[in-house]
């Protein structure tokens, strides 16, 4: 039992620590693709 | 003979200039124009006086309303002769051209707000977990260089896995017991012989 637990907790731990990691790149990457343009006046 | 402001050429280009400058605030006008107007006293002082000399200093500006159209984009200055030639580069005799240089690095996106959501999210779930993405999504909707649609991604990005494993967790606390509760931990039964009465003949 203890062994499915770890296969199922890990991956998932693992998820739940690399969805944040994976959120900040993904506005870095959008934020230095488009430059430094304020967008949330035009409600975009 | 020396060509001064007062050239038609000159003076019809200064005209259009004031003109096209008009939609600069006052102070910022002023100053492009006297900028225009010593450059152009200087490099017509070096043609020597003819037409063509002239008319070159003139070309080398380009169109007045070029000119302030870069300028309205906060991109441009006056050069001046000595202070912006590059370094070892040989003297140009006569007009030094009147060219935009950036006066400014351009806008950047990163500000110190975009900085710390992206560090937060990121160094932050190392450093600070729970918080530090907490905060930095805040951050990140605190933001005006965001998209709502950027923003909302990232949300999802960051909260959807803890949500998907707060459920997995307690999916498994519930199934654990469940299949404890099937064991039996007491002494081995001892084993039941079924013993059939057989009739006798």
């Amino acid at each position: 039992m203890s062994n499915v637990l770890v296969l199922v907790a890990v991956p998932l731990a693992v998820v739940a620590l690399l969805g944040p990691v994976v959120a900040g790149v993904y506005l870095a990457l959008r934020l230095g693709r488009r430059g430094g343009t304020d967008v949330a006046a035009d409600g975009a | 003979m020396s060509v001064g402001l007062d050239h038609p050429e000159v003076a019809r280009f200064l005209g259009r200039l004031d003109a096209a400058a008009a939609v600069l605030p006052a102070g910022r006008r002023e100053e492009l124009v006297a900028e225009l107007r010593e450059h152009l006293r200087d490099a017509l002082a070096a043609t020597g006086g003819d037409e063509a000399g002239v008319r070159q200093a003139l070309d080398r500006l380009g169109d007045p309303a070029d000119i302030v159209a870069a300028e309205t984009e906060g991109a441009v200055t006056a050069a001046t002769a000595a202070g912006e030639a590059a370094p070892g580069a040989p003297a140009v005799s006569g007009s030094v051209p009147w060219r935009p240089v950036p006066t400014a690095p351009p806008a950047s996106a990163w500000g110190g707000l975009e900085l710390a959501a992206v560090l937060l999210l990121t160094v932050g779930m190392v450093v600070v977990p729970v918080v530090g993405p907490l905060v930095g999504i805040v951050l990140v909707w605190v933001s005006v260089r965001w998209t709502r649609r950027e923003k909302v991604v990232a949300t999802a990005l960051t909260l959807l896995p803890a949500v998907v494993v707060a459920f997995a967790a307690l999916a498994v606390l519930v199934v654990v017991p469940v299949t404890s509760s099937t064991t039996f931990d007491g002494p081995a039964p001892s084993p039941v012989v079924v013993t059939t009465a057989v009739p006798a003949p």
